[in-house]
């Protein structure tokens, strides 16, 4: 990270502020407002004092959460509680976003809505994000790395693993998913 | 640190702690009243129940740091591992706030007695102290277990040591103050309260080090050694902890005399009883001397720990009397009753069980001379009938004995 080993000891601490993470699953204590949560994972984050307030309204408005920040966690959707999650990464406004399986569980709406939201996002910074949905794979990467029991089984664009899905034949499923399936050995019955 | 410390558990909890701790102060009565010393030492054992119930809230917040994806997230971010400093803080802030109070009215409850001097308050750190440590505990707890069940196992643990210190098994660590009995003549062994919050930081730090290491990552070979060491430390302390035992030592202790026959002293960090009991030991004295006893011209406290002079009639002041406003006739009647301080009344062979019949026949006829005792009060006592005999009978029996009790010749004593 711009020269920071992430495993060094004396420079991991700088390199690992430059990386945010989004948990699956996230949901800091109910009783917390959006405001509190952002204020303590800020703080966690080691956002300066004088930052931290400017910090989470930023972040909260970049996730479409500006109007929420006086609400309970608990008292949150599930979609609005996925986005929050993506607005405590950005609190520091890192290089690097990591993402896990940032759509899973959510409504067709709510998918989207987070969709669209991670793609704004990645505008700014990169984004590595990890899923088993093929859809938010086609929308948003712009570059896929298949894994498939710890080795790497593609690395390169969505496009060329969509063609392969093409020429491994028709079937159910995208051109992508076809073409993932086709990789890791797994045959797609008519 | 920087959690939003009205969200902790502490706070919903601020009810059950005050009533926790008013009911420690008040279950007993006060008769620490007039006692400053002995006020601040009581107020301060309201840790023992105080303690479980901080522990239990920083475990509940600590729990609820780790669920749900948090811990993950802690474990992500640099300020990760001082994470687990908020619930401490918040719950060990709450509970002190609690303490503080208690011990605040404690101390105004004593003022008003007017007694003399200032309040020793060298033990009220400690507990603080041992509070926060609590709170560790409670935070290692709730790293560890899961929400339902951290809050009562952190506050169980915590009032198991404290169980396990009053019957001495481990160290009085949770347990500070608390004495049920006056601190008269008796001062807090400064050692002694040195290594408590020596052993108190030590398993504070220790335990603050415990929890924080469920949200790091990478190498621990420094923090292990740092965690090693405090734990160590913690041992130590608390290892020398249990060779000081006791939590006082004797001081000397001034008498404030008042009175003229007798002149009554008693120690001057308890003087609430002294009125009260010069007015009646007067009374008392007097339908002696009119039954031509040859009574003492002095009287005073014995204080425990201090040689009492052997020209003065001895009183034996107990916990629940030595800070009464009222001295009750019985018990003023009982004090006229030891008119020296013979070795015998505080050897390990008891005096004579005549002394005791013959003391009691003694009071009992000093609380009716005075109107405040009815004969039949004695029925069964195997005087009775001489507490209604000839004022010559009685007169003559009593100049005896308590010319044989101001001797000390307690082997010639013989009840009526």
């Amino acid at each position: 990270m711009h020269g920071d080993d992430l495993h060094g000891r004396r420079t991991r601490r700088r390199a690992a502020a430059r990386i945010a993470w989004v948990p699956q699953e996230l949901r800091p204590p109910a009783r917390f407002t959006v405001r509190e949560a952002l204020a303590y994972l800020a703080w966690l984050r080691a956002v300066p004092r004088s930052r931290r307030s400017d910090a989470v309204q930023d972040a909260a408005a970049s996730v479409d959460l500006a109007e929420l920040l006086d609400r309970k966690v608990g008292a949150l959707s599930g979609g609005q509680v996925r986005r929050l999650a993506v607005a405590q990464a950005l609190l520091a406004d890192p290089d690097v976003l990591l993402l896990d399986e940032p759509t899973t569980g959510l409504d067709p709406h709510q998918r989207s809505q987070l969709r669209a939201l991670v793609g704004r996002v990645a505008q700014e910074r990169s984004v590595l994000l990890a899923s088993h949905i093929v859809e938010d794979v086609a929308y948003l990467a712009e570059r896929v790395v298949v894994l498939d029991r710890g080795t790497v089984r593609y690395d390169g664009v969505p496009g060329a693993l969509a063609h392969r899905g093409r020429q491994a034949g028709d079937g159910p499923g995208s051109d992508l998913e076809r073409g993932f399936l086709d990789l890791i050995g797994t045959r797609v019955d008519a | 640190m920087r959690l939003p410390w009205w969200r902790s558990t502490a706070v919903p909890a601020l009810p059950v702690l005050v009533a926790a701790g008013s009911l420690f102060l008040l279950q007993r009565g006060t008769p620490w009243r007039g006692e400053w010393l002995w006020t601040v030492d009581w107020a301060c054992g309201a840790t023992v129940l105080l303690a479980p119930l901080v522990a239990g809230c920083a475990a509940h917040d600590a729990a609820l740091l780790r669920t749900d994806g948090m811990l993950e997230l802690r474990r992500s971010c640099v300020r990760g591992p001082r994470g687990v400093l908020g619930p401490v803080a918040a719950a060990g802030a709450v509970g002190t706030a609690v303490l503080l109070g208690i011990v605040l009215t404690a101390l105004v409850l004593t003022a008003t007695t007017g007694p003399t001097g200032t309040p020793p308050l060298q033990l009220v750190p400690v507990a603080v102290q041992a509070l926060v440590t609590a709170a560790a505990v409670g935070a290692v707890v709730g790293s560890r277990l899961p929400v339902l069940v951290a809050a009562p196992v952190a506050g169980a643990a915590v009032y198991v040591v404290s169980i396990l210190s009053a019957r001495g098994t481990v160290p009085d660590l949770f347990r500070v103050g608390g004495s049920t009995g006056t601190l008269t003549g008796l001062a807090w062994d400064r050692w002694f309260l040195l290594w408590l919050t020596g052993a108190l930081l030590a398993w504070s730090l220790t335990g603050l080090a415990v929890a924080a290491r469920s949200s790091l990552v990478g190498p621990r070979r420094t923090t292990t050694l740092g965690l090693l060491v405090v734990a160590l430390v913690a041992v130590g302390t608390t290892t020398a902890l249990a060779h000081r035992p006791d939590r006082f030592v004797p001081r000397a202790v001034e008498l404030r005399c008042e009175g003229e026959r007798p002149r009554v002293c008693v120690a001057s960090t308890s003087t609430r009883s002294l009125d009260s009991l010069v007015r009646r030991t007067a009374r008392l004295d007097a339908r002696l001397r009119a039954a031509g006893v040859s009574t003492v011209p002095v009287v005073a406290q014995v204080v425990p720990g201090h040689r009492p002079s052997r020209s003065a009639g001895a009183l034996f002041i107990e916990s629940s009397d030595v800070n009464r406003p009222t001295v009750p006739w019985r018990t003023a009647a009982r004090y006229l009753t030891t008119p020296t301080p013979c070795p015998g009344y505080t050897a390990s062979t008891p005096p004579p069980g005549p002394v005791f019949e013959a003391q009691a026949a003694l009071a009992a006829w000093l609380e009716m001379s005075v109107g405040a005792g009815d004969a039949r009060s004695w029925r069964g006592a195997p005087w009775h009938d001489w507490l209604t005999a000839s004022p010559s009978r009685q007169r003559a029996w009593l100049v005896r004995t308590y010319d044989q009790l101001r001797r000390c010749d307690l082997e010639a004593v013989r009840a009526p």
